[in-house]
C-alpha cells in the first residue's frame, strides 16, 4: 500500500503544486507589491521542489511488476516532468517581472 | 427483499449462432413506430440523432457566416443592421461553439465508444436519451428566439455589464443564459456516461493499456466537460438571478464583481476549446492508425499528451483576460502554462509524423482530412503561442487577427478531423461507402476555400481591423482583403454543401459498405455496417492494443450473458477483469417527459422566479415514473 502511494501519489505532486501555483500567482502579486517582498519566486522555488521530491520519490520506489501498472507509472511520469517544466517556467516569470505592473 | 421469477434464464452460450441474433434482436430492438422512437435508448440511434442534429446546426450557423461575410463585403454596407448584425454574430458563435462543436463531438462518441470498447450500450443509456432531448430543447430555444428577432446580442462569451440588467433590456440575454444551460446538462450528462463506459464496461481484457486512442480522447474530454461546465452553468444562473430577481453577483456598485464573470466564464472557455479539440486528437489517431497500416507511433506518449492538455488546459484561463487589468506577474503564470501547452500538441503531431514516415499511408479522402488538420493545427498553434505572450496580445486582442487565430484552431484542429472521422465512420453507421471523388473535391473545396478565407483574417488584424464591427469606412485600408475574404467563403460554403449533398446521396443510395472496409483494428469493426441493435453477439475478449490487427476471425469472445434480458459485464478500472453482469435499462418514455418537463421549467424561468418552484412538480413527477423500480435484479456478481 505505501509503496503504491509513493509511486502513484509522488507523481500526483506536481499537478497539485501547479494547481496551488496559479492560485497563487493569482493572489500573492498585490501582497509582494504592497509589502514589497519576493513571496511569489519563494513560492514557486517551494512547489518546485516538493514537486522534485515527490518525482523522485516515485522513480526511487520498487518497480511496479505489470505491464498496465508500469504503463500508469511510465505516463505519469511524463505528465510529471510536462508540469515540472512549467513550474519551472512559471518561477523564471517570478524573478524578472515587477509584481506592481499592471 | 427481491425474489426472482422462476423463469428460465437462456444464456448466451446455450444458442447456435442463429438462435442468438433472434433472441438478442428480440430482446435489444427499438420498437418501429413513433413510441420507440420516441421511446428508445440505444445509443447508435440517439448518437445518430445527434449527429443529424449538430450538422443541421452546423450548416445554419455556417449561413450565418456568410451573412456576416456579405456583411463586410464592402465598406458601409447596407445589408445587415447593427442590431441584426449584433445578434448574428453571437448566434454564429453560440450555435457553432455550444450546438455544433460540443454536441457533435460528444454524439461522435455517445455512437463509436461503446462500440469501440466492445459493449452492447451506454452506460445510463436513459440518461443519454434525456441528454438529446435537452439538447434540442436548448437549440430550438435559441434559434426560435432569433426567428422572432430575440436573438442574443451579447456576444457568444455574454460579459458583463452588457448583458446584465443595465444595458440588456429584455430577454435576449436570459435566452443566451438558459440555453447555456440546457446544453450544458445535456453534455454533462453524457460524459458522464462516456466515462463510465469506458472505466467499467469495457470488454474482458481491454485494459488501460489498450485502450483505443479516440476512447482515451473521450475520456480526457469527459472530465474537462465534468470539471469545467458547471463553472459556466453557475455564472449563467447568477446572470439570470442578477436580471430577474435583482442580485448583484456582477454589479460592483453593491459588492459584487465584474471580472468575477471573466473567471467563471473563461475557466469553462478555455477547456472548452480542448473540449472541442482532444476528441479530435483521438480521430486523428484513429484515422493515422487505419491508414498507414499500423499502430499509431509512441501509444504511451500520446496519452500522456492527452492527459497533459487535459490538466494544462485549466491553467490558461486568464490569457483571455490579459488587457483586463490584473497582475503582469499573475498574467505570466497563465503565459508559461499557455506555452507550455505546446508541448504535448507539439508531441502529438511528431507522434502522427513519425507514424505516417513509418508507415505504408494511403491517400483516401479521411486520410487528406488528417493531413489538412495538421498543417492548419500547426498554424492555428504557432499564432496561438504568439497571442499566449502578453505584449503581443495587447497590440492584437478583440482584432481580426484573434479571429483568425481562433477559426485555425477550432475548424482546423476539431472541423477537419471531424470531417474525415464523418468519411471514415460513415460505412458503419450508415452502412455504406461515400463517394472518394466528391470527398477529394469536398476536401479540395473545404482546404482551399478555408485558407483563402482566414489566413488574411491575420493581416486584417494586423492593420488594426476590430471583432463584431458590423461595418468600416471606405478610408479605412480593410476593404480589399475583405472582398477577398467573402469572396473565398464562397469557396469554403461550395465545399460544404458538397459534403452535404455527398453524405445525403450516399446515405440514401452509396455503395454497401463491407464490415470493415478500412482494414482497421479497432473493435467497432469487428460487428456488422451497420450494428446489430445489441452491436455484439458474443462479446468480444481482446488481447491486445489492436485487436484486429491479424484477423477477427480469431478474436476471443466472452460467454453466458443472458438473452432474455438486456445484459452486458462490468469489468474492473485498471485490468478490464470481469466482476459482473448488469443489466442495462430498456426503452423509456419518461426521459422524454422529463426533458420536456425542465424545458418547461428552464424557459418559464426566464419570466419568473415561481416557476422554479410550480415548474419543479412535474419535473418530479417525471423523474418519479423514471426511477420508479422495475422489481427485477440489477446484477449479478
Amino acid at each position: 500500500m505505501t509503496r503504491t502511494l509513493m509511486r502513484h501519489g509522488g507523481l500526483a505532486v506536481p499537478l497539485l503544486a501547479w494547481t496551488v501555483g496559479m492560485q497563487l500567482g493569482q493572489i500573492t502579486p498585490y501582497i509582494d507589491c504592497r509589502q514589497q517582498v519576493a513571496w511569489t519566486p519563494a513560492f514557486c522555488a517551494a512547489l518546485l521542489f516538493v514537486s522534485i521530491a515527490g518525482v523522485a520519490v516515485s522513480r526511487l520506489s520498487p518497480k511496479p511488476i505489470g505491464r498496465t501498472e508500469r504503463f500508469i507509472v511510465d505516463s505519469g511520469f511524463l505528465i510529471a516532468s510536462t508540469f515540472l517544466f512549467v513550474l519551472i517556467l512559471q518561477g523564471a516569470a517570478s524573478m524578472l517581472l515587477d509584481p506592481c505592473q499592471r | 427483499m427481491i425474489v426472482r421469477d422462476e423463469v428460465e434464464d437462456l444464456r448466451d452460450t446455450a444458442l447456435d449462432e442463429v438462435q442468438l441474433d433472434r433472441r438478442l434482436s428480440e430482446t435489444w430492438s427499438t420498437p418501429t413506430g413513433l413510441w420507440g422512437a420516441l421511446s428508445t435508448v440505444d445509443h447508435k440511434i440517439i448518437g445518430r440523432r445527434y449527429i443529424y442534429t449538430a450538422f443541421i446546426f452546423l450548416a445554419l450557423g455556417g449561413i450565418l457566416a456568410l451573412a456576416m461575410r456579405l456583411q463586410l463585403s464592402e465598406p458601409e454596407a447596407r445589408f445587415i443592421g447593427p442590431d441584426r448584425y449584433n445578434q448574428i454574430f453571437t448566434m454564429h458563435g453560440t450555435n457553432m461553439m455550444f450546438l455544433f462543436a460540443v454536441p457533435v463531438m460528444e454524439a461522435m462518441a455517445v455512437y463509436l465508444v461503446p462500440l469501440m470498447v466492445g459493449t452492447r450500450n451506454i452506460a445510463f443509456p436513459r440518461l443519454n436519451a434525456f441528454s438529446y432531448w435537452m439538447y434540442l430543447a436548448g437549440g430550438l430555444l435559441l434559434w426560435i428566439a432569433f426567428a422572432v428577432d430575440t436573438g442574443p446580442d451579447v456576444g457568444w462569451f455574454a460579459y458583463v455589464p452588457l448583458s446584465g440588467p443595465q444595458y440588456a433590456a429584455g430577454k435576449r440575454a436570459d435566452i443566451w443564459a438558459q440555453m447555456i444551460t440546457f446544453t450544458e446538462v445535456s453534455a454533462l450528462a453524457v460524459a458522464v456516461e462516456i466515462v463510465v463506459t469506458v472505466l467499467k464496461q469495457r470488454a474482458p481484457g481491454m485494459s488501460l493499456d489498450r485502450i483505443p486512442l479516440f476512447v482515451w480522447s473521450m475520456l480526457v474530454t469527459s472530465f474537462l466537460i465534468i470539471l469545467a461546465m458547471p463553472a459556466i452553468m453557475i455564472a449563467s444562473t447568477a446572470l439570470i438571478l442578477d436580471r430577474l430577481v435583482g442580485t448583484h453577483f456582477f454589479n460592483p456598485a453593491e459588492g459584487g464583481d465584474v471580472l468575477l464573470w471573466q473567471h467563471l466564464f473563461w475557466f469553462f472557455g478555455h477547456p472548452e476549446v480542448y473540449i472541442i479539440f482532444l476528441p479530435a486528437v483521438g480521430m486523428v489517431s484513429t484515422i493515422v492508425a487505419t491508414f498507414t497500416r499500423r499502430p499509431v507511433f509512441g501509444y504511451l506518449a500520446m496519452v500522456m499528451a492527452l492527459v497533459t492538455t487535459g490538466v494544462l488546459a485549466f491553467g490558461l484561463w486568464v490569457h483571455h483576460m490579459f488587457v483586463a487589468g490584473l497582475p503582469r506577474l499573475g498574467e505570466s503564470f497563465f503565459t508559461a502554462s499557455s506555452m507550455a501547452i505546446a508541448i504535448p500538441a507539439g508531441l502529438q503531431i511528431f507522434c502522427w509524423l513519425a507514424t505516417m514516415w513509418a508507415g505504408r499511408p494511403v491517400f483516401k479522402t479521411p486520410f487528406l482530412f488528417v493531413i489538412g488538420f495538421m498543417v492548419i493545427f500547426v498554424i492555428g498553434g504557432m499564432t496561438g503561442v504568439m497571442v499566449a505572450s502578453v505584449p503581443f496580445d495587447t497590440q492584437v486582442h478583440d482584432t481580426y487577427f484573434v479571429v483568425a487565430h481562433f477559426h485555425y484552431v477550432l475548424v482546423g484542429g476539431a472541423v477537419f478531423p471531424l470531417l474525415g472521422a464523418i468519411y471514415y465512420w460513415f460505412p458503419k453507421i450508415t452502412g455504406r461507402m461515400m463517394s472518394e471523388t466528391l470527398g477529394r473535391w469536398t476536401f479540395g473545396l473545404i482546404f482551399t476555400g478555408f485558407n483563402l478565407t482566414f489566413f488574411p483574417m491575420h493581416i486584417l488584424g494586423l492593420q488594426g481591423m476590430p471583432r463584431r464591427i458590423y461595418t468600416y469606412q471606405p478610408e479605412m485600408p480593410w476593404s480589399g482583403l475583405n472582398m477577398f475574404i467573402s469572396l473565398s467563403a464562397v469557396i469554403l460554403a461550395a465545399g460544404f454543401l458538397l459534403f452535404f449533398i455527398d453524405a445525403i446521396r450516399s446515405a440514401a443510395s452509396g455503395p454497401a459498405a463491407p464490415d470493415n472496409p478500412w482494414g482497421a483494428s479497432t473493435l467497432e469493426w469487428a460487428t456488422s455496417s451497420p450494428p446489430l441493435p445489441y452491436n455484439f453477439a458474443r462479446l468480444p475478449v481482446v488481447g491486445s492494443l489492436e485487436p484486429l490487427s491479424n484477423n477477427s476471425e480469431t478474436l476471443s469472445v466472452a460467454g453466458g450473458l443472458s438473452v432474455d434480458r438486456r445484459e452486458l459485464i462490468v469489468t474492473s478500472v485498471v485490468e478490464a477483469l470481469p466482476e459482473a453482469r448488469e443489466s442495462s435499462p430498456g426503452n423509456s418514455i419518461w426521459p422524454l417527459w422529463s426533458a420536456l418537463a425542465t424545458t418547461v421549467l428552464l424557459i418559464w424561468s426566464i419570466f419568473t422566479p415561481w416557476a422554479v418552484v410550480w415548474g419543479s412538480i412535474p419535473v418530479s413527477i417525471a423523474l418519479i415514473g423514471w426511477f420508479w423500480p422495475k422489481g427485477t435484479p440489477e446484477d449479478d456478481t
